[in-house]
């Protein structure tokens, strides 16, 4: 009877390990199929950025009233990618640098 | 009635009436003429979106940017300037923001800033067109800037609508990536977005336009020339782009300021004048001649005197 105890606790161990086992396997394997599609979300905003902006800060991607037109609906992404260049004096300038190094 | 006749019955409404041609061969007295035999068909908008207001001249207005010619005609002046103006207004703070080296600049300076901006003359011309679509009008004639500028605006509503269907493109799997990050990781996330709103409004606003200016029931070209020669080159490559860019080809072919023979000769370009009327005639667009007027046109009633002085053939 000892034995058998011993042997049920030693299975629910092992069932405890092979589900925590389970458990981080999908975590993991989430949380690297989301980092590659975060990766191109970030490539692609930042392409999609660099066309629509460009004129902004003289690169010739589009025209300047074609960006103004879009400029409003990408004001809050234009904020949050601010954060991500290095503050200068130019906010633009400087995104465009940091997107194009990016690239 | 003449310029009506070369034009014909409008398929839709407004229909839109746009007259090319280089700078000084009298686009704008040829507008007003169409315009002022249009207004007796239906309501018509002359705009002018000739920079030198010569419309605004002939016309008396002065100053003003819209003024009402009798009952079914009115008359718009474009000022590229009032008109860089309000859009600059509109996006002044976020243009502040973005490009902050504006922002030790007044308003009136961002304004000099962004009207020098290459092709913002085109955009502006092009935005006129799309509001010319939407005017409760049954013909709008379009007095137009020289026909570079011209010509590059037609052409613009078939690129941007490449450029839109990229963008598009790229902005949807932007936005579906994001959803289904922020659903794999357990947030909210929605696939509303306004960008995408944004460039599908563009796209149908340019869909529309394109179409209208492909569309010899939307809209009808009239290029106007004088007999001599850059005149002449202008009205032939005028005829091949809108044959190979935009498909079409004009309801009507001006050759203004024609000489009297005697003086022709005189001046020795009889030879020339009549070679070029020939190779008008020889064309298979229907083609109108004015003969000089002898001063150039001060008055709408100046104006109105080249129907005595015009003859059409009609094809």
């Amino acid at each position: 009877m000892i034995d058998l105890n011993s042997a049920l606790k030693k299975i629910r161990k092992l069932l405890r390990e092979l589900l925590m086992l389970t458990k981080g396997m999908q975590k993991s394997l989430v949380e690297r199929s989301v980092s590659v599609l975060q990766e191109e979300f970030l490539e692609l905003e930042t392409a999609f950025l660099l066309m629509v902006m460009g004129p902004l800060a003289g690169l010739k991607t589009t025209t300047l009233l074609f960006s103004l037109e879009l400029m409003d609906a990408l004001s809050e992404e234009i904020k949050v990618l601010e954060t991500r260049a290095v503050r200068g004096k130019d906010v633009m300038s400087d995104l465009i640098d940091v997107l194009m190094a990016e690239r | 009635m003449e310029i009506f006749d070369a034009i014909g019955s409008p398929g839709t409404r407004p229909h839109l009436v746009i007259v090319i041609g280089k700078g000084g061969v009298g686009k704008t007295t040829v507008s007003l003429l169409a315009a002022v035999e249009l207004s007796r068909q239906g309501p018509t908008l002359l705009l002018s979106l000739d920079p030198a207001r010569h419309a605004s001249k002939y016309l008396g207005i002065g100053d003003k940017d819209f003024a009402e010619i009798g009952d079914s005609l009115h008359v718009r002046q474009i000022s590229i300037d009032k008109e860089v103006g309000k859009i600059t207004s509109e996006h002044a703070e976020t243009l502040r923001e973005v490009m902050p080296y504006l922002a030790v600049l007044n308003l009136e300076s961002i304004i000099d800033v962004v009207k020098y901006f290459p092709g913002v003359e085109e955009e502006i011309f092009l935005r006129k067109m799309l509001e010319a679509l939407q005017e409760r009008y049954d013909f709008v004639v379009i007095d137009t800037p020289p026909t570079g500028i011209t010509l590059r605006t037609l052409v613009l509503p078939r690129l941007y609508l490449l450029w839109i269907d990229k963008l598009i493109e790229v902005r949807e799997r932007i936005v579906s990536l994001r959803y289904v990050i922020s659903r794999t990781l357990g947030k909210d996330a929605t696939a509303h977005d306004r960008v995408l709103t944004k460039l599908a409004r563009m796209r149908e606003d340019y869909s529309a336009l394109n179409r209208a200016l492909s569309s010899s029931d939307n809209a009808s070209y009239i290029i106007v020339s004088t007999p001599e020669p850059l005149p002449m080159h202008e009205l032939r490559e005028s005829l091949k782009f809108l044959a190979e860019r935009l498909g079409v080809k004009p309801r009507l072919l001006v050759l203004n300021k024609i000489l009297p023979q005697d003086i022709a000769s005189r001046l020795n370009v009889e030879d020339a004048q009549n070679q070029y009327i020939s190779e008008i005639s020889k064309l298979s667009t229907s083609y109108m001649l004015i003969e000089y007027l002898g001063s150039s046109p001060e008055t709408l009633q100046d104006v109105l005197k080249m129907r005595e002085k015009s003859r059409l053939y009609k094809k």
